[in-house]
């Protein structure tokens, strides 16, 4: 049916599915940007972890330091983009979800530090860092599914915690070659799950 | 179909008044943004939302960012609950 100004109305089951179909595709839009910020994390641990397997320190640290840098602009740059033309009267949710990650990164560092000056021998200062970092970004990835209802938030945030947790068994330096592939794959192909669902939703009602 | 609400009962309408029901309360689009993301032409857009708004559904707010001004749009309380009633009259029509 061809429909110029949108005054008609459908039969009731299409225009349920109308404004069902709308509601996916407005909530995916507005979470477009979401699959390339994964992507970057994909990416940046995928790269970064497998240079602290096969490159030579401390050159793997500053290229692991680099991507990450990146990955966090890019979201930041991509976060900023997609709130364009959105206000709102009750931010609090969103800035105490931003606060959480800093609260949660320096903890994590302090923490580390205190067990280093304890003594904590090197190869165990790379497993603690690894893993813990990765399971802190697995945590955090979770609690934004919960808050946004993503689903793919919390696929992806489980996986990580999974993923840190077993990285440990493995020893240095094979953990980074579980943390890398699974860790950073796990999220590059969440990545491009999310891409694809993102582009049906849209084209399933704008046309 | 005349427990239906006329408001929302086309295709345009619905289709705003949905996109709208998915902001948090509080939350508020700009024109252009809904424009975008409902893929409508400005005209079309702004005759749908007069009759939105007149029915009390829809918030239109004017502001200023820097120099150009702004509309935002948002879903009055009694909008958002026709849109759930609207749905659910369509669930109950259905069985």
């Amino acid at each position: 049916m061809t429909n110029t100004n949108g005054d008609e109305a459908l039969d009731p089951a299409s225009m349920l599915a109308l404004a069902q179909r709308q509601q996916k595709s407005v909530s995916s839009q507005r979470g477009s940007f979401v699959a390339i910020i994964m992507a970057g994390y994909g990416v940046a641990l995928l790269a970064g972890f497998l240079s602290l397997r096969f490159v030579e320190r401390p050159l793997a640290w500053w290229i692991f330091v680099a991507l990450f840098a990146a990955a966090i602009a890019l979201s930041i740059v991509l976060g900023v983009r997609g709130a364009r033309g959105i206000r709102s009267s009750d931010g609090f949710t969103g800035t105490m979800y931003g606060v959480s990650w800093s609260l949660a990164m320096a903890g994590l560092g302090a923490l580390g530090g205190g067990l280093i000056a304890q003594g904590l021998p090197d190869h165990l200062i790379e497993l603690f860092y690894s893993s813990t970092y990765t399971l802190l970004i697995g945590v955090q990835y979770f609690m934004a599914g919960v808050i946004w209802r993503s689903r793919p938030s919390l696929i992806v945030g489980a996986w990580l915690v999974v993923v840190a947790a077993a990285a440990p068994y493995l020893g240095l330096p094979n953990n980074y070659l579980l943390l890398g592939i699974a860790g950073g794959g796990g999220f590059i192909v969440l990545a491009i799950v999310t891409a694809v669902r993102t582009r049906a939703a849209r084209l399933a009602t704008n046309g | 179909m005349d427990e239906l609400d006329p408001v929302i009962h086309a295709q345009g309408r619905l289709r705003i008044t949905a996109a709208l029901a998915t902001l948090e309360p509080g939350e508020e689009l700009s024109f252009p943004r809904l424009q975008e993301l409902l893929d409508m032409t400005a005209g079309n857009l702004s005759t749908h939302l007069r009759k939105l708004e007149d029915a009390g559904y829809v918030t239109v707010t004017k502001a200023h960012e820097g120099r150009t001004p702004v509309t935002y749009l948002g879903l009055t309380r009694t909008g958002r609950r026709a849109f759930e009633d609207y749905t659910d009259a369509l669930k109950a029509l259905l069985g």
